[in-house]
């Protein structure tokens, strides 16, 4: 058996094109037979994300079989109904075809680098092809390893630690900040678009009590309605900082609007219970002044960027780390293939190695 | 045996902190088992010390300053099973393995082991002895888990993500530990100050006053953070600076005759 990799993906053509490609979910069961009625096609996977979609084959190898990279890549370029060009497409082949997947399910070949998600995308592009019969002994294995592989990339290098961006970068401090974040209430000053995410992402990790203070109450209600919580007036707000345990401000004012004062009183209340403070403005809303109060944790536009920042920096090191694990669990699994009397024709032969290299 | 096992215990926490650092060094944690083993064994090594030398002087082993510094070692690691585990606070057993393994240390290497008369066993002094001493394991660990807090509310106040950062526990989970450790320790305390009153022999004024000295320097902690609403951050500092208070009366306890 030999494996193959066809596809596009966020490097190689614009979203336009993906979107002409893509395999919505109920035609997948579709896809995988026409697929696998192409000549050379064994065994197969569809995946197909925003921002790749490609198919994973496996072929007998012989003199008398057919090389199916070539039916795959019209097959896939037909589904548009204006056909594109062949340089968008990337192919791979037998060690290279292997390396790829490893590198997408850990995440290397995202376009955010190091991200998580592609896992879970992967992981159900193979469910589904197994389900449907569409897998065999060299895919099922392949896909095991690349999740193995994934995981261990991903607990042995720093390539997912650290969010990449400002939200993400607020959320990851509020979880070092209180742990669980299902008892936090979160209170936003402002109608922001990016306090608005900000509180999204807060609440997909788990924050329940949403409430929305801005100077027009209609603006507020109209969030608040959006996102499940509670509006109220802003002359109101510091009412709630007994309760609130994340304060998100991104009002326009021109002066600081939280300040130690206005603080102060409330802290005593929560009996050393945490207050972070994400202060999105420009102008700043909240005084700096407040770093200096016990318990009290402020993190402006210029740290969160600077913390996804470093995130990214720190990522971008580890990819030759990654690429170095992923090499070792190649040559592991071709050595176990190897071993396979059913996949020893996986293996490509010393000519193949030698055109690949 | 007894200090053979003592010594083998002692290797088992050095090896706890030596794979926390190796952990830290290559910025991911060892695994759990390994972790929890190896301090667990240690543990089982101060308890067959304990039993051993317990059962050879038919009496609770607190009769010279080297059982007393093993004993506040056992304290603090039961304690850290109790309390540290609950709270997710992994890490607090990187902090843990070297104090003990120094205590454990500081008592084999100086001449401490010294045997002295030790007149009748009276029920009450062991009470009071073992308990009081169980106070400073919980002091101790609150000692570690204020250090902890106050290294992960310097690198959120300052937004400095280090690898440490990444390994210590949520800040609130810290500081609501170290709550319960000061009154854990508080509470220990009252029971040993307590049973000091029921002792066929009371103590010495000078003795009771520094055990004292102790109990309210702890008690006025808690009752700021009660009553006052103390912030984490100072309470964190309190503990560690407090620390001084139950270092200081072993000192002069196990140097003088109060």
């Amino acid at each position: 058996m030999r494996v193959y990799c066809l596809g596009i993906s966020h490097r190689t053509a614009p979203v336009e094109l993906r979107e002409r490609l893509a395999v919505p979910d109920r035609q997948l069961s579709e896809v995988l037979d026409s697929v696998r009625d192409l000549a050379g096609v064994d065994e197969a996977v569809v995946l197909s994300t925003c921002n790749r979609v490609e198919i994973y084959a496996a072929a007998q190898q012989g003199e008398s079989a057919a090389d199916p990279s070539g039916a795959l890549l019209n097959w896939l370029s037909a589904r548009s109904p204006d056909p594109p060009g062949g340089e968008v497409f990337y192919r791979h082949a037998s060690r290279e075809a292997i390396e790829h997947l490893f590198s997408v399910a850990s995440g290397l070949d995202s376009m955010v680098l190091g991200e998580t998600e592609i896992l879970g995308q992967l992981k159900s592009a193979y469910a589904h092809a197994h389900r449907a019969g569409a897998t065999g002994r060299a895919l099922n294995r392949l896909f095991q390893s690349a999740f193995r592989v994934a995981k261990r990339i991903r607990t042995q290098t720093e390539i997912a630690r650290g969010a990449t961006s400002v939200g993400g970068a607020g959320v990851d401090l509020a979880e070092k900040i209180f742990g669980d974040l299902r008892r936090c209430q979160v209170l936003i000053l402002g109608a922001g678009k990016m306090s608005r995410r900000t509180a999204q992402s807060l609440q997909s990790r788990g924050a329940s009590g949403i409430i929305v203070s801005n100077r027009s109450f209609e603006r507020a209600q109209q969030i608040a309605r959006v996102m499940g919580g509670q509006a109220i007036r802003f002359d109101e707000w510091t009412s709630k900082l007994d309760r609130a345990d994340i304060v998100i401000s991104s009002t326009s004012a021109p002066h600081h609007i939280v300040t130690a004062e206005a603080l102060r009183p409330h802290l005593r209340q929560r009996h050393g219970r945490p207050l972070f403070l994400i202060d999105l403005a420009v102008p700043r809303d909240v005084d700096p002044a407040v770093r200096r109060l016990d318990g009290v944790y402020l993190h402006d536009i210029d740290t969160l960027q600077g913390i996804a920042h470093e995130a990214r920096k720190r990522r971008e090191s580890q990819i030759a780390a990654c690429c170095e694990l992923i090499s070792a669990e190649a040559d592991t699994l071709l050595s176990q293939w190897a071993g396979d009397r059913r996949l020893a024709t996986a293996l490509p032969s010393a000519g193949e190695l030698a055109r690949e290299s | 045996m007894d200090l053979g096992i003592l010594w083998i215990s002692t290797g088992f926490f050095l090896a706890s902190f030596g794979v926390a650092l190796w952990g830290l060094r290559n910025r991911r944690q060892a695994p759990t088992p390994l972790r929890y083993g190896l301090m667990a064994t240690g543990f089982a090594g101060q308890c067959g010390f304990l039993a051993i030398r317990g059962n050879e002087l038919e009496r609770c082993p607190l009769t010279n300053g080297f059982e007393i510094l093993v004993f506040v070692s056992w304290a603090t690691v039961l304690l850290y099973f109790v309390i540290g585990t609950p709270f997710r606070l992994s890490l607090l057993g990187f902090f843990t393995a070297p104090l003990v393994a120094g205590l454990q240390l500081l008592a084999l290497l100086l001449p401490l082991d010294r045997r002295t008369d030790l007149g009748p066993t009276d029920f009450w002094l062991e009470l009071h002895a073992a308990v009081s001493l169980l106070a400073y394991g919980a002091f101790a660990l609150a000692f570690l888990a204020g250090i902890m807090f106050l290294l992960q509310d310097w690198q959120l106040k300052r937004g400095r993500l280090e690898t440490l950062f990444y390994q210590l526990p949520a800040i609130h989970y810290l500081g609501r530990a170290l709550q319960r450790l000061l009154l854990t320790g508080f509470t220990l305390l009252s029971v040993g100050i307590g049973s000091a009153f029921m002792m066929q022999r009371f103590p010495g004024v000078p003795k009771l006053a520094l055990i004292l000295l102790v109990w309210c320097g702890y008690g006025l902690v808690l009752l700021l953070h009660r009553v006052r609403g103390m912030g984490s951050r100072s309470s964190a500092i309190a503990a560690v600076l407090c620390f001084a208070l139950p270092v200081m009366s072993y000192w002069v306890l196990t140097r003088s005759s109060l």
